[in-house]
C-alpha cells in the first residue's frame, strides 16, 4: 500500500492511496526481535501518514511569536506589577502573584534578552530569547502558560544568513495564534541558511506535541541543493497510540516518498507532500523581530 | 563418563526441579498471644487491638488466625501498606521541585499538597494490595490514585463526587503502566541534563527488583581509562567497570524521557507527560530501550517486562517480609521468603496471601531467641522491634483521638516543621532507613506524643457526659480503694501492652496515681498514669 499525504498551510488532505505495498507473493520480513513483540499498533499506515499531516496543521511553534506574545502581556503591567523592566523577578512577583492596575496578573519567573547584538559587537547578529516558568493571565482572563525557554537567532554573513531557533518547554495562550492557542509541547531545533535569493536548507530535530499528535523529526532536513524545494530527506515520526512510534523514512530519490515503518510490522511506502509546509516554516524562521 | 551421567540425571530444560526448602533450625520463642495479636494489629492496622478482641485470644489463642484474617481485610491496611511501601519506596519527602503555591494553593495545603504527592504511587500499590489485586498490576495497571487535590491540580479525571483517594485516569495521553508513570514517583525522582534518567533507571531496579546498583563496589581507581582522563559518557560506554552497570541501566533510562522537563520547577512542565520527547531517550542515550536485552516499546511495555521478570516477584517478597520484620533480609531468609513468594504466586501474586504466610512464620511470631542461639542469629534476628514513628501516631489517634498537628502540618509524618526524622522516621531524602534503637531525640517525641494523647483523652473522657473513648470504670470520684480503679487500671495496661499488668505494677501505677492526685486531680493523675503506658517500653515496641 502507498499513502500519499500533503500538508497544505493548515489544511491537510489525504491525496491518494495507491495499492502497492506487499501482497501474498511478496516477502517482506518484520525486523527481528527477541522477546515479547512489540505492542500491536492501533493506527492503519494511513492514519498514520494522516497523523502526521494533522501534527503539522499548525506549522511549528514560531519562537518570535513566543516572544512578542510575551513582551505584548508584559506591556500590560506596571512598575508595581510585575515591576519595573520585562522581566518576571520573584524579588518583586511575590509567590503567589500580583495583579496590575490593567488587570493582568502575572506569576512566576522570566528572563528575557532582546539585544540585537548578543555576540561581542556583531552588528550582524540578532537573538531573542525568553526562558522560565510563568503564567500570565491577561485582562480577558485568558493565561499564557510558559514553562521552558524559547531561541531564536539569526547570522548573516558571505551572503547567506544562518538561522537556529529552539522551542523547549510547554507552551499556550488562547488569546494566542492559532498553534499557541492549541498548546504545544516541544523539544525542537530548527535551522535555517538561506542564501538572499531564498531559502536553501532547512533543518529540524526533536519532538513537537500538539492537539494529542506527537512527532518526532528525525534530522529532517529540506535541502533545494540536493533536492526539489520543499521535498525532505531524514524521517518523520507519529506516536502511535500503542506507545511504540511509526516512522517515515524518506528516500534520498527526493520524490517525498519513503519507508513507512511500525516495530514488527511490514514495511509501507508513504509519501507526503510538505512544500506548503516547507514553505511556510522557512518564512516564519526567517521573519525579523 | 561422569558428565554424561550428571546430565542424564539434570532435569529437562523448562521443567525446573520442585524446589526443596528445609527451613535453618529455629531458635524462635513465640510471643503469647495478646502479644502477637497487638504486633499483627499494630503492623496491619495501625492501631492496638481493643480488649475484646485480647478476650478473644486469651481465651483461644486460635483465635488469633480468624482476628489476623480480618486485620487484612480491614481497610485500615491500606495506611499500613503506603507506611511500609514509603520506607522502602522513600517518595514522601518535604519538598518537591514545584511548591504549593505555583499552582495557587492556599498556605494551609503546604502539607496536603506535598504528602499527595509523595504518596500517590503509594496509594496505588496499597489499592492493589487491599483489594487483594495482583501485585504485578502495580506496574501495569490502567489507573492511578488520586484524592481532590491531586485531581485538582494535574490533568487527571476524578470521579464525580467522589472524596479522598480514588482510583483515577491521567488525560494527558501518557501511558498507563501503574506507578510508573505517575507523576509521585518521578517527581520524588527527577533527573538532569547529566544524569539523563539513569536516577530513574536506577530507581526501578531498587525499587521493583531489589537491586541497588549504587550498592555495588565500583573501583574506580583500577580504572586506566578513567584515570587517563576519559569522560564519563565516553567511560559509560567502554570502560568494563561502568558499562558492568550502565548496560542495563542505560536503556531503561531511555525509556523515560516523556518525563523529561525543559524546566525543573515548571508547574506547566512537570504536571504534563511529554510523549513527544520519548524519541529523547534513544537519541540521547545512544541505545536502544530494552530489559536486559529484551526490546522494550514504551512504558506500557516495560510494565509488562517488569511484572514478568521472576526477581520482581522475589523483590516483593523481600519488601514485605522486610517491613514486617522491619530488619534487611539476609542470604540466610532466602528460603523463609521464597515460601513467602510461594503464598504469593499460589495465589494469583497476592500480597495478602504474602502476608499471611510471614505472619503465621516463627520470625514474625518471635518473642525472643534461645539461649542455645549462634552469634549470627542474634546479630540477625530483631524480636523486639521499635514502632515505626507512623505506628505511634496512629496507635496514639486511635486511642486518645490525639493528632500531633501545627499549622495543618502533622508533625509526626513532616520534618519541616514535624519531628518525623527525630521520632525514627525517614524523610526519603538522607535519611532513608529507619530507626531500630532508642535514642535521646526519640526519646523526647515519644516523651511529647505520650503526653499530648494521655491528656487529650482524659480531657475528652472526663468531661461532663461525654461519650468516652478509652476510660470506662471510673469517675473522678473513684479511689485506689474502689474496684473499679484496679479494673481500669487492667484495663489500661492490656489496652496499651496487650497483656495483664502483676502486682508490683499496679502497686507503682496506684502510687503514681496517689502522688499525682495529692497535688492537682484524679483527672491529671490519670493523665499521668496514661502517659507512663505511653513512653513503657513495651508499649513502644511490639
Amino acid at each position: 500500500m502507498r499513502v500519499v499525504t500533503s500538508y497544505s498551510s493548515g489544511m491537510v488532505w489525504v491525496a491518494l492511496l495507491v495499492a502497492c505495498g506487499p501482497t501474498a507473493g511478496d516477502t517482506a520480513t518484520p525486523p527481528a526481535v527477541e522477546g515479547a513483540p512489540p505492542p500491536a499498533p492501533l493506527f492503519a499506515a494511513t492514519d498514520a501518514v494522516a497523523a502526521m499531516a494533522n501534527g503539522l496543521q499548525h506549522g511549528l511553534p514560531d519562537p518570535l511569536d513566543l516572544f512578542d506574545t510575551y513582551l505584548a502581556l508584559m506591556a500590560l503591567g506596571d512598575t508595581r506589577c510585575p515591576g519595573p523592566g520585562d522581566q518576571l523577578i520573584d524579588t518583586v512577583v511575590p509567590p503567589s502573584g500580583c495583579t496590575s492596575e490593567s488587570g493582568a496578573r502575572y506569576a512566576g519567573v522570566s528572563v528575557v534578552m532582546d539585544e540585537g547584538d548578543l555576540n561581542s559587537g556583531d552588528p550582524d547578529y540578532v537573538a531573542r530569547l525568553v526562558g522560565g516558568d510563568f503564567a500570565i493571565t491577561d485582562v480577558e482572563g485568558e493565561t499564557f502558560d510558559f514553562g521552558g525557554q524559547v531561541i531564536w537567532s539569526a547570522q548573516a554573513k558571505d551572503g547567506e544568513e544562518n538561522i537556529l531557533a529552539q522551542t523547549a518547554g510547554t507552551f499556550s495562550y488562547a488569546g494566542g495564534s492559532p498553534w499557541l492557542a492549541a498548546g504545544v509541547s516541544t523539544v525542537l531545533t530548527m535551522q535555517v541558511a538561506a542564501r538572499n535569493e531564498g531559502a536553501s536548507r532547512l533543518g529540524l530535530s526533536g519532538g513537537l506535541g500538539t492537539e494529542g499528535v506527537d512527532l518526532w523529526f528525525d534530522d529532517l532536513l529540506f535541502d533545494a541543493d540536493a533536492c526539489p524545494e520543499g521535498v525532505p530527506s531524514g524521517a518523520l515520526e507519529v506516536r502511535d497510540p500503542s506507545g511504540a512510534w511509526w516512522t517515515l523514512a524518506f528516500a534520498n530519490r527526493c520524490d517525498g516518498c519513503g519507508t513507512l515503518a511500525y516495530p514488527g510490522q511490514p514495511d509501507t511506502e508513504a509519501c507526503m507532500d510538505l512544500t506548503g509546509f516547507y514553505a511556510d516554516s522557512a518564512a516564519m524562521l526567517r521573519r525579523r523581530p | 563418563m561422569i558428565l554424561a551421567l550428571v546430565l542424564s540425571c539434570a532435569p529437562e530444560v523448562g521443567e525446573p526441579a520442585p524446589r526443596e526448602i528445609t527451613p535453618p533450625p529455629l531458635y524462635h520463642v513465640e510471643l503469647s498471644a495478646p502479644r502477637l495479636l497487638r504486633r499483627m494489629s499494630l503492623d496491619l492496622r495501625g492501631r492496638l487491638p481493643s480488649l475484646e478482641e485480647l478476650d478473644a485470644v486469651e481465651a483461644d489463642p486460635a483465635a488469633l488466625a480468624t482476628l489476623r484474617d480480618a486485620m487484612l481485610d480491614d481497610p485500615a491496611l491500606e495506611d499500613r501498606m503506603v507506611s511500609f511501601l514509603a520506607e522502602r519506596w522513600q517518595t514522601r519527602v518535604d519538598e518537591f521541585d514545584v511548591p504549593y503555591y505555583d499552582y495557587g494553593l492556599a498556605n494551609e495545603e503546604e502539607f496536603p499538597y506535598q504528602q499527595a504527592i509523595g504518596e500517590e504511587p503509594l496509594r496505588l500499590a496499597a489499592h492493589v494490595v487491599v483489594n487483594d489485586r495482583p501485585w504485578t498490576d502495580i506496574v501495569t495497571a490502567d489507573y492511578t490514585m488520586a484524592n481532590e487535590l491531586l485531581a485538582g491540580i494535574w490533568p487527571i479525571a476524578y470521579p464525580e463526587g467522589a472524596s479522598g483517594w480514588q482510583e483515577s485516569r491521567y488525560t494527558d495521553d501518557r501511558p498507563a503502566a501503574g506507578v510508573l508513570t505517575t507523576n509521585g514517583l518521578w517527581w520524588r525522582y527527577t533527573t538532569n541534563r547529566f544524569n539523563n534518567n539513569r536516577t530513574r533507571a536506577a530507581a526501578v531496579f531498587r525499587l521493583f527488583l531489589c537491586e541497588d546498583f549504587l550498592a555495588r563496589p565500583v573501583s574506580f581507581s583500577a580504572s586506566g581509562a578513567l584515570s587517563a582522563g576519559t569522560t564519563s559518557e565516553e567511560a559509560i560506554r567502554t570502560e568494563p567497570y561502568c558499562v558492568a552497570c550502565h548496560v542495563s541501566i542505560e536503556p531503561v533510562a531511555a525509556m523515560f524521557f516523556g518525563f523529561w522537563w525543559q524546566s525543573q520547577y515548571s508547574a506547566v512542565e512537570m504536571s504534563t507527560y511529554h510523549a513527544e520527547r520519548e524519541p529523547l531517550g534513544p537519541d540521547t542515550l545512544g541505545v536502544e530501550p530494552s530489559w536486559f536485552g529484551d526490546p522494550v516499546y514504551g512504558l506500557v511495555d516495560l510494565g509488562g517486562h517488569i511484572a514478568d521478570d521472576p526477581r520482581f516477584h522475589r523483590c516483593a517478597a523481600e519488601t514485605m517480609a522486610a517491613s514486617l520484620w522491619r530488619r534487611d533480609v539476609e542470604l540466610a531468609d532466602f528460603d523463609r521468603v521464597e515460601s513467602f513468594r510461594d503464598a504469593y504466586e499460589a495465589n494469583g501474586y497476592s500480597i495478602k496471601s504474602m502476608l499471611r504466610a510471614i505472619t503465621d512464620d516463627p520470625v514474625y511470631r518471635a518473642d525472643s531467641l534461645t539461649a542455645d542461639a549462634p552469634s549470627d542469629v542474634v546479630d540477625r534476628e530483631l524480636p523486639v522491634r521499635l514502632l515505626s514513628v507512623d505506628q505511634l501516631a496512629s496507635a496514639a489517634e486511635d486511642l486518645s483521638g490525639y493528632a500531633w498537628t501545627s499549622g495543618g502540618f502533622d508533625l509526626l509524618a513532616d520534618d519541616s516543621r514535624g519531628y518525623r526524622v527525630l521520632g525514627g522516621g525517614v524523610n526519603g531524602v538522607n535519611v532513608t532507613r529507619p530507626q531500630q534503637e532508642p535514642g535521646v531525640t526519640w526519646a523526647l517525641v515519644v516523651d511529647r506524643l505520650a503526653q499530648g494523647a494521655a491528656f487529650t483523652v482524659v480531657a475528652n473522657d472526663f468531661a461532663e457526659g461525654a461519650d468516652r473513648r478509652l476510660f470506662q470504670h471510673i469517675t473522678r470520684d473513684t479511689l485506689p480503694a474502689d474496684p473499679a480503679f484496679e479494673a481500669e487500671l487492667v484495663a489500661l495496661h492490656r489496652r496499651t501492652l496487650g497483656d495483664r499488668p502483676d502486682a508490683a505494677w499496679l502497686a507503682a501505677a496506684t502510687g503514681l496515681w496517689e502522688a499525682v492526685a495529692a497535688e492537682s486531680d484524679a483527672a491529671i493523675a490519670w493523665g499521668a498514669v496514661l502517659t507512663v503506658l505511653l513512653r513503657d517500653p513495651a508499649y513502644v515496641s511490639d
